[in-house]
């Protein structure tokens, strides 16, 4: 795999195949912007990462000046995002937009994974509903199993990224269900104890993080009939994109399906997503009855 | 006349729908500049 620079003349596309973000003030968008676009400050861009598509999606910035757009667009493609564009047109015409006043935009993605257990999920969410986001980062997971039905709790131990969460939630439509986010340092006896006890969750789902020495509770903590999903680095991601580095957040090959190996393997597979990241993706189902022993 | 109203309230609202995602042809000829881009395409040689 070798990466080539391409250039795309914008014009060559239409607005409607771009992800958009307007960077005019909050008041002026509401005169009329664009269907679908984000409205986002150059400064709050910085901090709101979060909020935007995956890295493959091509993001356009609006803005009266040309060169905030253009600012934001190549600060943007410096930080990972493939195709990036901006438009500068004066407000008093994009004031002829006709979509008017605040619009509830969701730009971000949950986990690819996720998204192709969605059906499964959907299923699960209508029986049983209650659903723990362990190390729920900016709660973007959290929030699409609550989109899906579940009662969702997303532990972090993090602030910033539970004010980030909190964020994503507000700024998403109505939810099936509900979700919530607290601080937890899972590490202590105490977290462990009040937010793995034995059948408490009916979905448990970990992304990116690794403690082994929770994985046995995370595993007691599934309710029969109970799904875990569970995806984070594999070694060869230090070797490949050099981060993580410490050796206990990554995992050997085989590592993770060995280590639930007394649930019922839905799927199990390790290798490249869609940004080149070494993952190890595991999606398992607690067994109706314990096995004796 | 009534087929003048019903054709000028038809082409109203085709006009208002398509303006929800403003045509970047319209955007430029009302002054807009469209412009920039960076692409990363990976591909196998």
């Amino acid at each position: 795999m070798s990466p080539t620079r391409q250039i795309v003349p914008i014009r060559a596309t239409e607005l409607r195949d771009w992800r958009i973000v307007d960077l005019r003030p909050p008041l002026i968008y509401r005169r009329g912007h664009p269907q679908g676009a984000l409205s986002l400050s150059r400064d709050e861009l910085e901090r709101s990462l979060f909020l935007l598509p995956p890295r493959a999606t091509p993001v356009a910035f609006i803005h009266t000046d040309p060169g905030v757009a253009e600012g934001a667009a190549v600060w943007l493609a410096a930080r990972g995002w493939r195709t990036t564009g901006w438009i500068a047109a004066a407000d008093r015409v994009l004031a002829r937009t006709t979509v008017e006043g605040a619009e509830a935009v969701t730009l971000w993605a949950p986990a690819e994974t996720l998204v192709r257990e969605r059906v499964r999920l959907g299923r699960l969410a209508q029986r049983a509903r209650r659903a723990l986001d362990l190390a729920c980062g900016s709660g973007r997971n959290s929030v699409h199993l609550a989109r899906l039905g579940f009662e969702v709790t997303g532990l972090d131990i993090l602030e910033d990224a539970l004010v980030q969460a909190r964020r994503v939630a507000r700024s998403t439509g109505p939810l099936l269900g509900a979700v919530s986010f607290r601080r937890a340092d899972l590490t202590t006896p105490a977290a462990s104890a009040r937010w793995l006890r034995p059948a408490q969750w009916n979905a448990i789902v970990v992304f990116r993080y690794l403690d082994r020495a929770l994985l046995p509770r995370i595993e007691r903590a599934l309710a029969p009939g109970g799904l875990l999903i569970y995806e984070t680095f594999l070694e060869e991601q230090a070797r490949i994109h050099g981060r993580p580095r410490r050796p206990e957040f990554l995992l050997k090959p085989g590592e993770l399906r060995a280590s639930f190996r007394d649930l019922e393997i839905v799927e199990y597979r390790e290798g490249p997503d869609s940004e080149d990241n070494r993952l190890a993706t595991l999606v398992a189902r607690q067994r109706k009855k314990r096995s004796a022993g | 006349m009534r087929h003048a109203w019903g054709w000028g309230l038809f082409a109203g609202v085709v006009w208002r729908s398509r303006m929800r995602i403003p045509p970047l042809d319209w955007l430029v000829k009302n002054g807009a500049t469209v412009a920039g881009n960076s692409c990363t395409i990976f591909h196998n040689l």
